[in-house]
């Protein structure tokens, strides 16, 4: 009867753990994928897949686990399998009218037109920076240190540190070539 | 405008590493001090920091814009994959002696699919409308009366005995079928799940003649127990000697323990229990182990008590394992859990004889649910997968069928006539000679046996089949099926004239009545097919179009706002046209004062927009099942906050936030026809010791929240009466089964039974 009791109470710890795990880590975990796909929808499919695959896996997930770091990992390697299979890394949405956040959430302190063309810049600059790379100074700039993104990515410090730069170098002359061409 | 300076020297690659580290507090010790006397000198690495900062900004600038993702599609979604294993460690040397089989899996798909459904009567809707409503179909025109009207989709199985596929089957069973699936029993009686008036279903065996029902559970005797209630059987060994139920978390929510696991013999005596850690799908043939599928691979138990394995397998999942007779063949489904793991769903076969450590065979991509049925004899697997199957690890799309996996040569035929149909069942008889397969195809609920490499015949053709299952000793079969019934909307009257019932629609099963508020018509609307629109006086039914999966009248019944594919289309009644999209959207609801639009986005935001689809106000961000007041002026819905959630109210004018009560979980609210208190089911939670959802109402003003009844889901929304005295509800032992439909008042007196039918949902109708 022990046993089971213990059973039972597990399984009760499992569930509020899981509970607690989506609600404290949903909505980073939603953005930081967003970050990598771009498309909005996909990510928030694509967060309902990473805490269904933590869900199936975490009964192994020790209890002292670093579960934010756990759960990026499942995220980056969800997305970056999305990436590939779905070979989006070149798909930029285009701005219609009526169209998704378009229509009804511009910025307020500029105009829609201006906020829409820089968003795009932006997003096409980031999906042109390699997708591991990106991955890094996401998690980076979402404030994750060197150390966890480590263990997130499973790469050495030295090799985060390189990707992080390499991401921001990469960026930094994309979105230099794109003013130069504006200018031109 | 982008400050990034352009172009790249040598001078930005050497010190740009250490500046971006710099620009997240990476650098420490000699380096960090070597950098930053660096950058006291180096203009240009000033410059370097500030468009790293500035970059920085912009990004998480980007990600904060991301919208808010809502919590509940995720639990949902965990709910339906089932509850979890809870891993128990086995003594080492149990784990040793168990190593009798090896496999490498994956993570994989709920390892119980629900219900096959079907009711004795059968409720899909319940409307009150106030006014004289007509319908124009082929069978029956209804004027409704300006009291509370309950209009429902009726339909009534009872059980028949038939060979496979006869034409006139013979009716048996007293004992009036509720739902779930049948069993043919060793000893010649048949189980099933029954219906006992306004009680919960009770597990009932009959003769095959019908005659002699008995509770599978007795009350009393030596080595019995009663009904636990809540047990849905799952299966039975191929002679019907041994009988595997499991209990799923009550009401299937989450938050709950969940997965026991009960084994009886075929007279309902139990022989082994789990109370939910083993995750149990089915029976080894001979009926000797229960084969459990989780994360961490297969186990055996020995049914006996015995004190061999749980034998841990692989780290990856392994679900939905069935096993050969001779238990040499096993196929069970995996998909990813860890990174050497199958990254897609897929059916694998392994021997369990000589060396074992990888699949015998390629395995089959299925999707997540699908059915497939392993024969008695292990030669055969019936398997419902893609037409054109993926490369491995790819995921499939386009066209299903079904097909016949010979497990000694490894092809794969495809059984003809069920393309793109929903696989509801696939059963082997005993001898494996023939197959039955149980479908739904169009909002039909058919049957087929025979041998799946020649003849299939289908079974009782022209009627509906909720549930099917061969004589172990290949007498022909035990099916429930409404005889060829038709299913139709019918009209019950008021509660004071219980069961005055009227026919209004024959063959409408499937359907979901939207009735116009204050109007004259109600569109028939079929998920993922034409709807239709029913108008009054005789008019002929009009298409309203395809692929509807939103629509709201507006409140003269002469418009509507409709959902297809994602956009929101304005739609007339009397010329059937739609003007181009106004915006997307997933959800929208027309507001009673007949100017906006609440609209749920793509990306679970909800707005407000007039009717040209301009934005009006935006609801606050996590908010959720919003529903507008009578009056048009207010909002409520429930907000999502500190691992719980909140029945709130939004006037959008203002922007206020009023919060009324507070749960674990909160279902969708429903305004009182007066506007002056909100009904909502509710999880109140752990911390007050209870878990189970209860039909709730609360003053629109504030107030003290009352619960009024319980539920057996959260999401049973309840319906108001006309005059906001009283609230209808279900009353069922399962969620998702057919339950009787009750109304309690408000103020939670007088809670009573209303007619004799059973439902499965309630909505509101026009007041």
């Amino acid at each position: 009867m022990a046993v089971i009791m213990a059973r039972v109470a597990a399984r009760a710890a499992l569930d509020e753990r899981f509970t607690r795990l989506v609600l404290d880590h949903q909505r980073r975990i939603h953005r930081f994928i967003c970050g990598m796909v771009g498309a909005e929808q996909l990510a928030e499919d694509l967060t309902q897949d990473v805490f269904l695959s933590a869900y199936r896996a975490l009964g192994r997930l020790p209890d002292d686990a670093n579960e934010s770091a756990w759960l990026f990992t499942i995220a980056r390697n969800r997305a970056l399998q999305e990436l590939r299979r779905r070979k989006i890394l070149r798909w930029l949405p285009l701005a219609r009218p009526n169209d998704d956040e378009d229509d009804i959430h511009p910025h307020a302190d500029q105009p829609l037109a201006d906020s829409v063309a820089e968003r795009d810049r932006l997003r096409r600059a980031m999906d042109a920076v390699p997708a591991k790379d990106l991955a890094c100074l996401l998690l980076s700039v979402d404030g994750h240190s060197y150390s966890e993104v480590a263990q997130i990515t499973g790469l050495s410090l030295p090799a985060v540190r390189a990707r992080i730069f390499r991401a921001r170098d990469r960026l930094r002359a994309l979105l230099g070539e794109d003013e130069a061409k504006g200018e031109a | 405008m982008w400050p990034f300076a352009r172009g790249r020297s040598a001078h930005d690659r050497g010190w740009g590493a250490l500046a971006s580290a710099y620009v997240d507090r990476e650098l420490a010790g000699a380096e960090a001090d070597a950098f930053a006397e660096h950058l006291r000198a180096c203009g240009r690495c000033a410059a370097l920091v500030a468009e790293y900062r500035s970059l920085d900004a912009d990004l998480r600038r980007r990600l904060v814009s991301a919208p808010a993702v809502a919590a509940r599609p995720i639990f949902e979604r965990a709910e339906r994959l089932g509850p979890r294993p809870v891993p128990v460690a086995a003594p080492r040397r149990l784990a040793l002696a168990s190593a009798a089989v090896l496999l490498v899996g994956g993570a994989a798909t709920p390892p119980v699919r629900a219900g096959v459904g079907g009711a004795v009567q059968f409720v899909r809707s319940v409307v009150a409308p106030s006014e004289g409503v007509s319908y124009a179909g082929d069978r029956a025109i209804f004027h409704a009366g300006s009291d509370d009207i309950l209009a429902s989709v009726v339909r009534e199985y009872t059980l028949y005995t038939a060979p496979d596929t006869a034409a006139a089957p013979a009716a048996v069973g007293s004992a009036p079928f509720h739902d779930g699936p049948i069993f043919a029993l060793a000893g010649g009686r048949v189980l099933f799940n029954a219906a006992q008036g306004a009680g919960p279903a009770q597990w009932t065996t009959v003769r095959r003649d019908g005659s002699d029902p008995r509770p599978f559970f007795p009350t009393s005797g030596t080595g019995h127990i009663p009904d636990p209630g809540g047990l849905s059987a799952v299966s039975t060994t191929p002679d019907g000697s041994r009988v595997l139920f499991r209990r799923g978390g009550a009401g299937g929510r989450f938050l709950t323990t969940a997965g026991a696991t009960l084994v009886t013999d075929a007279d309902g005596s139990p022989i082994w229990s789990d109370p939910g850690g083993a995750d149990v799908y089915s029976l080894s043939p001979d009926g000797r182990f229960a084969l459990s599928g989780q994360t961490g691979g297969l186990r055996l138990i020995p049914l006996d008590g015995s004190a061999a394995p749980p034998s841990p397998i692989s780290d990856c999942d392994v679900q939905r394992p069935q096993i050969s007779a001779d238990g040499t063949r096993l196929i069970f489904v995996a998909t990813r859990v860890g990174p050497d793991c199958p990254a897609t769903s897929a059916l694998y076969f392994f021997r369990l004889t000589g060396a074992v450590g990888s699949p015998y065979l390629e395995p089959v991509p299925l999707q997540d649910g699908a059915a497939y049925s392993l024969s008695p004899d292990g030669q055969y697997v019936a398997v419902q997968s893609w037409l054109n199957e993926p490369a491995a690890g790819q995921q499939g799309s386009g066209t299903t069928a079904l097909k016949l996996w010979n497990l000694s040569s490894g092809e794969r035929q495809e059984i003809p006539g069920f393309r793109d149909v929903r696989v509801l069942q696939l059963s082997w008889s005993a001898d494996g000679s023939r197959l039955l397969i149980r479908d739904e195809r169009e909002g039909r609920k058919e049957a087929w046996a025979g041998d799946p490499r020649g003849r299939l015949g289908q079974v009782l053709a022209g009627t509906a089949i909720a549930a099917a299952a061969f004589y172990p000793d290949g007498a022909g079969m035990v099916v429930a099926s409404d005889g060829g019934a038709p299913a139709g909307i019918v009209a019950l009257g008021p509660a004071a004239t219980q069961d005055n019932a009227t026919g209004l629609l024959a063959n409408a099963d499937g359907l979901a009545p939207a009735f116009a508020a204050h109007g004259d018509a109600v569109a028939l609307l079929r998920r993922g097919a034409p709807s239709t629109l029913l108008a009054r006086h005789g008019h002929a039914p009009a298409g309203i179009g395809d692929d509807l999966s939103g629509f709201s009248w507006a409140p003269d019944g002469r418009r509507a706002a409709v959902v297809v594919d994602g956009r929101i289309y304005l739609w007339t009644a009397h010329n059937g046209r739609a003007a181009a999209p106004l915006l997307s959207g997933r959800a929208v609801a027309w507001s009673p004062r007949d100017d906006q639009l609440l609209v749920t986005r793509g990306d679970g935001s909800i707005v407000i927009t007039d009717v040209r689809g301009q934005l009006v106000a935006a609801a606050p961000a996590g908010m959720t099942a919003a529903a507008w007041s009578p009056d048009g002026r207010l909002v409520a819905g429930v907000a999502h906050a500190g691992g719980g959630e909140t029945l709130v109210i939004w006037e959008p004018s203002s922007g206020a936030i009023r919060q009324l009560a507070s749960a674990v979980r909160i279902g969708a609210p429903v305004w009182s026809p007066d506007g002056r208190s909100i009904a909502y089911a509710a999880i109140a939670g752990a911390a007050s010791g209870n878990d189970l959802p209860g039909l709730n109402v609360v003053a629109a003003a504030g107030g003290e929240p009352r619960q009024l009844a319980a539920l057996a889901a959260i999401d049973d929304a309840p319906v108001w009466s006309a005059d906001s005295h009283g609230l209808y509800y279900l009353q069922r032992s399962v969620a998702g089964a057919p339950g009787a439909v009750r109304l309690v008042n408000a103020d939670g007196n007088g809670d009573r039974r209303v007619g004799t039918l059973f439902a499965t949902a309630l909505f509101a109708g026009p007041r």
